[in-house]
């Protein structure tokens, strides 16, 4: 059977992909977040900016729910992802976590080979082995890695670069077939040309997926965000499109923070 | 010179001949056992049957006893010990059950071995009825080796970096799923070690089998799982006790040797595990 395409099924004006009611996170007896109300808009991509210790990745990890395993952490408000609540919403965790993906800042390959770690997460049982081998070459060419892998895809993983290992992460993450994916600090890690090939793979991925990305370079931002968010202090204190976010009309903070000034918000 | 460096000189002169004092125990402990025991040691002793309480013949059956006995404590405690490390290093989320969980292990460690032999006597043989067998003293050993592997096995499990279960659980697989493809694998050196390491001890332990699993003569191969054996460590201790007979003598020795030989291997497989089956990590 064919697949229908999704274009065709998505409404013309998207909803949010993600909208944040309330919402509060604390650690303990602080509230390193107090976002309020934000919407994420879909097949965009929206950059979290802020100071260190704003709580950007605080919030990003509240969307697919990583942080609750961690014993002091609680949130408050409610959180939709698609218009559904990230808690009750979703039948279980796990199915939020393979519609939210994530990338972390610091590469982490598991020690199999390659295409192993491409198929890391991939549940369907069903799955025939050209389907797979099929699936690993098209989450390889979407993270702009097929070209230098494709003929080792049976090495260990641990072999590649760190600047390879950020992309595999994030072809690892594709197989799953999320909608949304949260990129913290993608770049951090990896030298400034192994960056730029990174924004291209994001920009690249932002027609399928809802992309929402912390990130410390302003410059990036700039070039790669359609929407910005600027945090600081857990408190969101702008929130605009990009062209918005970086011109005269922007509050006051926000240009400070955004124009790489001293900011003592 | 001045009174510093002399005092660095005494201090690690002390330290020499305290490592020493313990390396010629070892060596002169080895050493007598080897000199002594290859005496009895031959081809014929190993794979014969014991006769007049041991004084003349083999240790055959005292050698598959003790290698029932821990192959079956080993089928034991596995389930368990990697239940206790798996529960303790990935469920338990409160720092105090996590402490009990932590202080109920080391008392376990530190319960004196022949406590276990009174436990298993009065709990196993005297309220179950179960009689003197094997299958007991299986079970003592589990118990007392349990510390061993679950806290190595769980040491290897908190030295796998979080980076690895954080990324796991963010593809969505499961917490169990999680515990089955990243953790296992990754900690299966520390388990394997904690194993051999109890094994290599279970092995030597006369205290906690030696009212309720072992018979001193006439065993043969176990027939059911409600039978004595005869085990090595219990074996040596009747041929001591028949210290006047120079022949009982010497096949003590001959059985010591012998029993050292398996530790020593065990051990060596433990120390193999712990490099080969060490999984590389990034960075
Ligand atoms: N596990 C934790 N336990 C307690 N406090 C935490 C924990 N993780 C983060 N925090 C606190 O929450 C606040 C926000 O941290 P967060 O990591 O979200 O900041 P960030 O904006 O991502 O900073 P950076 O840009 O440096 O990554 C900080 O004050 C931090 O100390
Ligand atoms: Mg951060």
């Amino acid at each position: 059977m064919p697949k229908p395409d999704l274009k065709l099924v998505r409404p013309l004006e998207a909803a949010p992909a993600i909208r944040l009611e309330n919402f509060q996170a604390w650690f303990g007896e602080t509230c390193v977040v107090n976002a309020g109300a934000l919407e994420v808009p879909a097949h965009k991509i929206t950059c979290l900016v802020g100071p260190s210790g704003s709580g950007k990745s605080t919030l990003l990890r509240s969307l697919n729910r990583i942080n609750d395993d961690i014993s002091a952490y609680a949130m408050q408000g409610k959180i939709f992802v698609q218009g559904q609540c990230n808690h009750a919403g979703f039948k279980d965790i796990t199915h939020l976590r393979s519609k939210v993906g994530m990338v972390f800042q610091r590469p982490c390959v598991f020690p199999c080979s390659i295409k192993e770690n491409v198929l890391f997460g991939v549940r369907d049982k069903t799955l025939s082995k050209i389907d797979r081998a099929a699936l690993v070459e098209d989450c390889l060419k979407s993270a702009a890695l097929w070209k230098e892998v494709s003929h080792r895809l049976d090495s260990p993983a641990s072999t590649l670069s760190l600047g390879q290992q950020q992309r595999l992460c994030i072809a690892r993450t594709l197989a799953v077939k999320p909608d949304i994916l949260l990129l913290d600090e993608p770049t951090a890690s990896v030298d400034p040309v192994s960056a730029r090939a990174l924004e291209t793979v994001i920009q690249d991925l932002k027609t399928r997926f809802t992309i929402i990305m912390v990130t410390h370079d302003i410059r990036q931002t700039k070039r790669i965000a359609d929407h910005v968010v600027f945090l600081c202090d857990g408190e969101i204190i702008e929130t605009g499109s990009c062209g918005h976010m970086f011109s005269k009309i922007a509050k006051p903070k926000t240009r400070t923070y955004l124009s790489e000034e001293f900011c003592d918000c | 010179m001045s009174k510093r460096a002399a005092i660095n000189i005494i201090y690690a002169g002390a330290l020499r001949v305290a490592l020493l004092v313990s390396l010629s125990i070892l060596a002169f402990l080895i050493g007598s056992i080897i000199w002594q025991g290859s005496k009895a040691l031959s081809f014929d002793f190993i794979f014969s049957d014991a006769r007049d309480f041991g004084a003349s013949g083999g240790i055959r059956y005292q050698i598959l006893g003790s290698l029932i006995l821990i192959a079956v404590s080993a089928l034991l405690v596995l389930p368990l010990a990697l239940g206790t490390a798996i529960y303790r290093s990935e469920y338990v989320t409160s720092e105090k059950l996590g402490r009990r969980i932590d202080l109920a292990i080391f008392s376990l460690n530190g319960i004196p071995s022949i406590t276990y032999g009174l436990f298993g006597l009065i709990i196993f043989v005297n309220l179950f009825g179960m009689g003197i067998s094997w299958s007991i003293g299986s079970i003592l050993l589990a118990m007392m080796i349990l510390p061993t592997v679950t806290v190595s096995s769980y040491q290897a499990m908190r030295a796998i970096p979080d980076s690895y279960r954080e990324n796991s659980i963010a593809l969505g697989l499961s917490r169990a799923q999680m515990v089955r493809r990243v953790i296992l694998p990754q900690s299966l050196h520390g388990v394997v070690t904690g194993l051999l390491i109890g094994l290599a001890r279970a092995i030597g332990e006369t205290a906690p089998i030696m009212f309720v699993a072992t018979a001193f003569s006439g065993v043969t191969w176990p027939r059911s799982i409600n039978e004595p054996v005869s085990t090595l460590p219990t074996h040596i201790l009747a041929l001591a006790q028949q210290a006047t007979n120079p022949d009982a003598l010497r096949n003590a020795w001959g059985t010591s040797f012998s029993l050292i030989l398996i530790v020593i291997l065990l051990s060596t497989l433990a120390y193999v595990a712990r490099h080969k089956l060490q999984p590389g990590r990034p960075q």
